[in-house]
């Protein structure tokens, strides 16, 4: 059973959008419920194929905003999915014009996770 | 002047981002993380709208997704190319089109129904799926007659299902606030735990089943 793993980033990002860009976050975490969708019956996590969905480097996937009516601005929320322990790691929340420096800090995240430094505080 | 480009161009209001851990807080559901998260019941209510908006295109990525397919291979079987497949998959259910729904489920092998219209009730839904029951019970008593294998093994699935109907009657009716209803229905496998008896209420028949 996968699950879910916020991280202490994705924490202060969420709040952020929920005052200042609600309709986006709305947007990312109907992307995010449709991609587990997708994880739960796909046998391989890495090959999973969606118009919202953005494979950047380190294995990390991006979530855009897109297939919903509305306006919206562009907006990514980057996650890690692990298969070994199922769980998706949630890093952060983003625009597009923050999109370069957003993939440095989750290739960041990806280094720690995988060196074993990046554990629960 | 030339824009420098930093991590807060656009988003002045926001925090640097510093390094981030996990929070050890894991969810099964993202309608779960939302709730121990505190995501506003505004926005969790918008990402149900949302999810409503798309929930067959989802289900047809999904057996997509379970069957192996890519978006090209599933473009080759619909003759529509990968980036059509993409751009519907990304789209909302109202521009599906029935020939592409079909398409999907032929490519699969799977089967999905779809209903339009008000949703049903319980009592109206139960009433319907009853009704469905009846005429498969029927049709599987008229190729009963066909021959005496067909009985034999028609006989021991109408027993297993009468088993389990009522199986399922006494469990949903044991969920029941006591003092509700006027009888009370419980089985009994003979060589199984009994299922706890519910409290009787004032009034009430027992009925008791023993298999």
């Amino acid at each position: 059973m996968w699950q879910i793993e916020p991280s202490t980033q994705w924490e202060k990002d969420h709040k952020w959008y929920a005052k200042k860009r609600p309709d986006e976050l709305a947007a990312v975490l109907a992307n995010l419920s449709r991609y587990m969708k997708y994880l739960k019956a796909s046998k391989n996590s890495k090959c999973l194929e969606a118009g919202f969905l953005h494979h950047e480097p380190a294995g990390v996937v991006a979530l855009d905003q897109k297939g919903f009516s509305g306006n919206l601005q562009e907006t990514r929320l980057y996650l890690f999915a692990v298969d070994a322990t199922k769980t998706v790691h949630l890093i952060t929340i983003g625009s597009k014009d923050e999109q370069h420096s957003d993939v440095e800090f989750c290739k960041c995240f990806v280094e720690q996770l995988q060196s074993g430094e990046g554990q629960t505080p | 002047m030339k824009q420098t480009h930093t991590t807060m161009s656009t988003d002045n209001d926001k925090d640097q981002k510093t390094r981030a851990v996990p929070t050890g807080r894991r969810y099964r559901s993202v309608a779960l993380l939302m709730e121990r998260e505190g995501v506003s019941e505004e926005i969790r209510s918008t990402v149900k709208k949302n999810l409503a908006q798309t929930a067959v295109v989802t289900q047809l990525a999904k057996l997509r997704h379970a069957a192996g397919i890519t978006q090209e291979e599933m473009g080759k079987r619909l003759s529509i190319g990968q980036s059509a497949v993409s751009k519907l998959e990304s789209g909302l259910d109202e521009e599906l089109t029935l020939g592409v729904i079909s398409g999907y489920i032929k490519s699969t092998g799977e089967r999905i129904g779809l209903f339009f219209g008000k949703p049903l009730s319980h009592e109206q839904a139960i009433k319907m799926h009853a009704f469905a029951l009846k005429a498969h019970l029927e049709a599987l008593a008229a190729l009963a007659n066909e021959d005496e294998e067909m009985q034999r093994a028609v006989n021991a699935f109408f027993g297993e299902a009468f088993f389990n109907f009522l199986r399922i009657f006494a469990v949903c009716r044991q969920q029941l606030p006591a003092g509700e209803a006027d009888f009370e229905l419980t089985m009994q496998l003979l060589g199984d735990e009994p299922l706890p008896a519910p409290t009787m209420g004032p009034g009430r028949r027992q009925s008791s089943l023993v298999i």
